[in-house]
């Protein structure tokens, strides 16, 4: 029974036994159901199977019949290719017999067709081929291999090359059939272009290698795999560090645990720690511990690797630092500098300005003043002209030097003056790009040369015109006027001047100049010219004169109008007024001549006695040629030593003794002989050697009557000019000194003109002379402005009464005069000493008189020292001449 | 290692319950869906009050002769020296099954751990998930074997005990450790491969859509006969498909449909089907899978004469096919076994076991896999 219907039995088995039909039934009924499907699943998967059996199948047929089509077109494909591919090829079968081959290959071996076709031995095409001459460039060793090494090798290739230059590569390989197949290759381009390839490889290993830079390439995986001997030099790296195979990594390690990151930031350090490259070049710089300055530079490649350079730029640094630190010093004097620096463009704009040009203009800043300034012409310039002649000289010097404009100041319209030094800058080209410039103020110049231009032309003192602007006038006034008028030119002086300004000092002088200056500008026709040469010499240029009759007129006004009395500083002042006088073209012709001649004209009135006018004539000119040469003689007679002081006695008349002795100085003239004052003082005082000759007379008188047995004094003349000089006290201290004469014994006689004022100046030298010891004499008292109040002034030792009083006569008035200031002098216990006395009458009238010093040629003339000391040996003196 | 075997209806109660002072370490017990939503639980729990229990619905549960349906069948283990501990998890249908499984894996995992039988809710899960979250947790030394837990043949709810009121979307799993503990296992299905090998060209977790390009359900149903058709999804069960990776020889899985898809032409299968992998469809026959489930069997070698306790979990595919031949399968792989085995076992709806060449432990379909557990007396000392 089957096992299933068994447990059907079983399951279907009731409590009691009984098997429940109606369950057992069901069950077998169930068990074929599931035999049936179990049955008719297989037979379907049968079904399926010999379906997907009949599918397989026939797609094989099909795919036979693609694959046998596919084989057809392979084979017209091959024969195609191997008609037109680029190699050689033959196929030998394993018994050497050539059974394929085509044209190139008969190209490449010079074998004709008909020798390859039927399928010939390969080694006798070899044979062929040799005795072809195919392998004649070959050497003989590769003629025998070609010969043997048939199928020796399963693979190998040669080269060789063709009688007419063609290089074939053959490759031959085995088949697995024992047969072999030989390709054959034109390569003759590929090694002609390897060839240049290795050539431009070597030269780029060479450049490389010779580059000043390092160079390094990297490849993707951090491997060092290329660097220059540079790169090692410039890194300072061991030799042969590199060579020895790093990486990147290596590499960087080496560099920072050698300290070659020194100053590096820590960041920096752990980014080359962590690799330090970034997929985008990169470029840095970093000074090597040894100070040289690197610049690294990264390049990386589409592949991954990367080329990184290395620069020595230390030089490059420092001449960019040079540069920096130049231009921050341009930079600086630039901003700083007092003078305005500006850049403008050729049609009148300002381009740049620095902050002095601003100032300059009067801007606070140099924005505000390009809004202001929109055009260089107009708001710029006073006279917009001037752009036009700046242009203008641009094009023609390309530079302008010192250009002096009036410009516009900001805002205030005050105008200042510039000077402009600008030049034109081009561009390579040569076209005008701009103008650059400096500018600097020129106002307090421009004034400058105003004022300069107007002294030249004027006295600073008076205003007056001054002698360059007479003469430019003179010579005008001959130049545009020839016809019959005449022209008249007056040369003026101040009678007396100097002695106002030696006396009253310079302050006073220059006052009477002004005053006489107005009185002579008022007086002088409306087209004359008042003008004034220096000191008291003034000229009058009268053009175009009318008649001699009305410039006589002229000149009278002017001597009676500058003659009159000055008050200054509330004091009268007297002085007078002398004019010389010369005509054209009666006396000259040029205006030099004119004026020389009103010169000698002037003199003469001078020496005519003053306060007077006088016309040129020819005779003038030997008088003013004989006192030029007096000057040039005192000259060189103080030089030579040619002054000598003669001495006169002055008499006590009580005892007929001389008491002192006047020391009176002659010139002992080479050729005129010895002269006396007269010939050569007033030359000496207008020339101010008087100073010098004043001295020597000092110190003779003083160094004689040391050495004289004499117990009198000796008196000594000063001119006015001395008390000018300072030096005169001083003077006195040495003579007396040099000499070792006692003060007391030197008596100084000076005139009433010295005291012509109550200057303080002169009263104060007297004092120090006097607390010297040294004795004041009045001299000549009673002629001039002799006035009493000179004695108020200054309390003299001794008066000299002139000699005028003794030999004009006895007339009452002279007489009452005499004995008048006899008394006088008596009364204040001066000593009175009279002059000129000649006649032993004379001398009895004055012991009659009173009077007690007397000196004249009745008593004795001057005489030389050693007539007047006789007995003393003056030998050892030393020439006085020189001892100033 | 003592066993006792015994039954429970719902109606008389238990029978073969061991004595009293029988102190088992754990329970194992198999039944209907039916037969654990009413009170079988609460006797079992009445019956062992301090032991393990776990336990899950069935397509329908066996011992060496019998496959009943009503009947509810367990086994009260005794260990002499090994030990075993009960893990319990619950599936997460938004993490998926992988966290479930290590969680449950970590629950287990110690140097000693022998093996691990899982029984699992059968519809809720991934089984190939929670297989592999188990080895990530466990490690591959210990051997992996059980079910997912079944509903007969309708696949409406399953459910798992563990010390705990079966219910749904639980996973329970024992532990077992001691060096005298022997474990072995056995798989195999039966079944023949027909027709040609076709790739899996898209598929999304396990769900096939297509098969050489072409729609995998139209394919598929190109083997099924008319009537065969109108029983989709359940005639599918007949049908399974043979899935292998083509890069690794020697690690075929047998895969069942769960439910198809007409609108989208789709299957979705019990296990993954990998993109790229090989299918091939498969057919069986009784004796051959009879055949099959006596090979299973026979792999684990119980021939040592030890008492010990033999599990069998086939797939309810295996069931339907065979019809009333089923008690074929389950009598040929009884014979194969020691007689001082206890044996029980169940239809399930997936079956967990090392793969029977390559040793992987991994979720199958319509096979017959076989765990034996035995203790030997004495443990040699080392």
């Amino acid at each position: 029974m089957h096992k299933l219907l068994e447990k059907q039995l079983l399951t279907a088995k009731q409590n009691e036994g009984a098997v429940n039909l109606e369950r057992l039934t069901e069950l077998v009924s169930n068990a074929y159901d599931e035999a049936d499907r179990d049955r008719r699943r297989t037979e379907h998967s049968i079904q399926m199977m010999i379906e997907e059996l009949d599918e397989l199948n026939t797609g094989l047929a099909d795919q036979v019949e693609a694959k046998t089509l596919e084989l057809k077109k392979a084979s017209a494909h091959l024969e195609v290719t191997l008609k037109n591919v680029d190699h050689g090829i033959v196929l030998i079968d394993p018994d050497n017999r050539v059974v394929l081959f085509n044209d190139r290959y008969l190209k490449y071996t010079g074998l004709t067709h008909d020798q390859c076709a039927g399928q010939p031995l390969f080694r006798q095409l070899v044979d062929k081929m040799l005795v072809n001459g195919e392998f004649a460039t070959m050497d003989e060793q590769f003629q025998a291999w070609v010969k043997a090494a048939a199928h020796e090798q399963e693979r190998f290739s040669f080269r060789r090359t063709r009688p007419d230059g063609t290089v074939l590569e053959i490759v031959s390989k085995k088949l697995a059939n024992g047969g072999e197949l030989r390709v054959m290759s034109d390569i003759t381009e590929i090694v002609k272009r390897q060839a240049e390839i290795e050539s431009i490889r070597h030269t780029l290993e060479v450049t490389v290698e010779n580059v000043s830079q390092g160079i390094m390439m990297v490849d993707g995986a951090k491997n060092i795999v290329f660097f220059n001997r540079r790169a090692e030099e410039i890194l300072g790296l061991p030799s042969g560090f590199l060579a020895a195979g790093q990486t990147l990594q290596s590499l960087l390690e080496y560099q920072i645990d050698s300290g070659e990151f020194w100053n590096m930031s820590p960041e920096f350090i752990a980014f080359v720690r962590k690799g330090g490259v970034v997929p985008q070049p990169q470029v840095y710089e970093r000074i090597r511990p040894n100070g040289v300055a690197i610049e690294v530079r990264t390049t990386p490649m589409a592949d991954g690797s990367m080329v990184r350079t290395f620069t020595d730029i230390t030089e490059v640094k420092a001449r960019e630092e040079a540069i920096r630190l130049k231009e921050a010093e341009y930079r600086s004097l630039y901003e700083n500098s007092v003078v305005g620096i500006y850049r403008s463009t050729p049609d009148g704009q300002f381009l740049r300005t620095n902050p002095a040009f601003a100032r300059l203009n009067g801007y606070s800043s140099e924005d505000e003043m390009a809004e202001k300034i929109k055009r260089i012409a107009h708001d710029w310039y006073v006279d917009p002209r001037r752009r036009d002649e700046f242009l203008e000289i641009m094009a023609r010097d390309g530079r302008v030097y010192d250009f002096v404009s009036e410009v516009y100041r900001a805002k205030t319209g005050e105008r200042v003056w510039v000077s402009e030094a600008a030049w034109l800058v081009r561009d390579e080209q040569g076209n005008p790009l701009y103008f650059e410039g400096m500018v600097a103020d020129a106002t307090e110049r421009k004034a400058a040369e105003q004022e300069i231009a107007y002294l030249a032309l004027h006295d600073v003192l008076t205003g007056l015109p001054n002698r360059t602007l007479f003469m430019e006038k003179l010579r005008g006034c001959i130049d545009g006027n020839r016809n019959s008028n005449e022209v008249a030119v007056l040369c003026l002086d101040l009678d007396r001047f100097k002695d106002v300004n030696d006396t009253l000092g310079h302050d006073a002088g220059d006052i009477l100049l002004k005053l006489a200056s107005r009185r002579l500008a008022r007086l002088t026709p409306r087209n004359g010219l008042p003008a004034r040469f220096g000191g008291d010499e003034f000229a009058v240029l009268c053009p175009e004169l009318q008649d001699r009759t009305s410039l006589i007129a002229f000149a009278g006004r002017l001597v009676n109008a500058l003659s009159r009395p000055y008050r200054i500083r509330g004091k009268m002042v007297y002085v007078g007024a002398s004019i010389g006088i010369s005509l054209y073209p009666l006396d000259g012709l040029d205006a030099a001549e004119l004026l020389k001649r009103a010169d000698i004209a002037l003199y003469r009135a001078k020496q005519n006695g003053r306060g007077t006018f006088v016309f040129f004539d020819q005779a003038m000119t030997a008088a003013i040629q004989v006192r030029r040469q007096v000057e040039i003689e005192l000259r060189a007679a103080i030089e030579r030593n040619e002054f000598e002081m003669f001495y006169q006695p002055i008499i006590d008349l009580e005892t007929g003794e001389p008491v002192c002795h006047e020391a009176l100085i002659r010139w002992n003239h080479p050729t005129r002989g010895l002269l006396s004052p007269f010939h050569f003082v007033d030359i000496a005082e207008e020339t101010g050697l008087i100073i010098r000759i004043g001295e020597i007379a000092l110190r003779q008188a003083c160094q004689v009557l040391a050495c004289s047995k004499s117990e009198g004094s000796v008196a000594v003349n000063l001119s006015p000019v001395q008390f000018r000089n300072h030096q005169l006290t001083a003077s006195v201290v040495a003579a007396l000194a040099d000499s070792g004469l006692p003060a007391h014994r030197l008596v100084l006689e000076i005139t009433e003109s010295v005291l012509l004022t109550d200057d303080t100046h002169t009263l104060d030298i007297l004092k120090q002379l006097r607390a010297l010891g040294v004795r004041i004499a009045l001299d000549d008292f009673g002629v001039g402005h002799s006035s009493l109040s000179y004695l108020q002034k200054f309390p003299f030792d001794k008066i000299k009464i002139d000699k005028s009083f003794v030999q004009e006569g006895e007339s009452a008035m002279n007489m009452a005069i005499r004995r008048a200031m006899l008394g006088l002098g008596n009364d204040v216990g001066m000593e009175v000493v009279v002059e000129g006395v000649e006649t032993a009458v004379q001398r009895d009238m004055l012991i009659y008189e009173g009077c007690r010093f007397a000196q004249g040629y009745l008593f004795s003339k001057p005489m030389p020292k050693e007539i007047a000391f006789p007995g003393i040996d003056f030998s050892r003196l030393l020439p006085f001449g020189k001892a100033a | 290692m003592q066993n006792a075997q015994f039954d429970w209806r719902a109606g008389s109660g238990f029978s073969g319950l061991p004595a009293h002072d029988f102190n088992p370490d754990f329970v194992m017990f198999f039944g209907s869906r039916e037969a654990l939503s009413q009170n079988a639980f609460e006797a079992l729990r009445h019956a062992f009050p301090r032991t393990q229990l776990l336990g899950c619905s069935t397509g329908g549960q066996f011992d060496r002769t019998t496959i009943e349906d009503d009947r509810l069948i367990g086994v009260a283990v005794k260990f002499d020296k090994a030990t075993c501990r009960l893990a319990s998890a619950d599936l997460d249908p938004a993490l998926g099954s992988s966290p479930c499984g290590e969680a449950l894996g970590a629950q287990l995992a110690a140097p000693d751990l022998k093996g691990v039988f899982i029984l699992s809710d059968g519809l809720n899960v991934n089984g190939s998930e929670l297989v592999a979250g188990i080895i990530r947790a466990v490690g591959n030394t210990a051997i992996l074997s059980g079910g997912l837990a079944g509903d007969g043949a309708l696949f409406n709810t399953t459910l798992v005990s563990a010390n705990c009121a079966p219910r749904s979307g639980l996973v329970a799993a024992i532990g077992f450790y001691g060096e005298g503990l022997e474990i072995g296992t056995g798989s195999a299905g039966g079944w023949d491969a027909f027709g040609p090998r076709r790739q899996i060209t898209k598929s999304v977790g396990n769900v096939l859509h297509e098969l050489d390009g072409k729609p995998a359900l139209d394919l598929y149903k190109r083997y099924l006969s008319a009537e065969e058709l109108e029983g989709l999804p359940g005639t599918a069960l007949l049908f399974p498909l043979r899935i292998n990776d083509p890069e690794t020889e020697g690690r075929d899985v047998v895969r069942t449909v769960l439910a198809v898809d007409h609108e989208n032409g789709t299957m979705t299968f019990a296990g993954d089907m990998p993109q790229g992998w090989s299918a091939q469809l498969m057919r069986g026959t009784f004796d051959r899978l009879t055949n099959g489930a006596s090979d299973a069997a026979r792999q684990t070698d119980t021939s040592d004469e030890l008492e010990g306790l033999t599990i069998l979990v086939s797939c309810i595919g295996r069931r339907l096919l065979m019809g009333q031949r089923a008690i074929d399968e389950v009598e040929a792989a009884a014979l194969e076994i020691s007689s001082k085995h206890a044996l029980l076992g169940f239809y399930s709806y997936g079956e967990i076991s090392p793969h029977a060449e390559s040793g992987f432990c991994q979720l199958h379909n319509q096979t017959m896999c076989v765990m034996s557990l035995r203790e030997h007396a004495r443990v040699p000392v080392a």
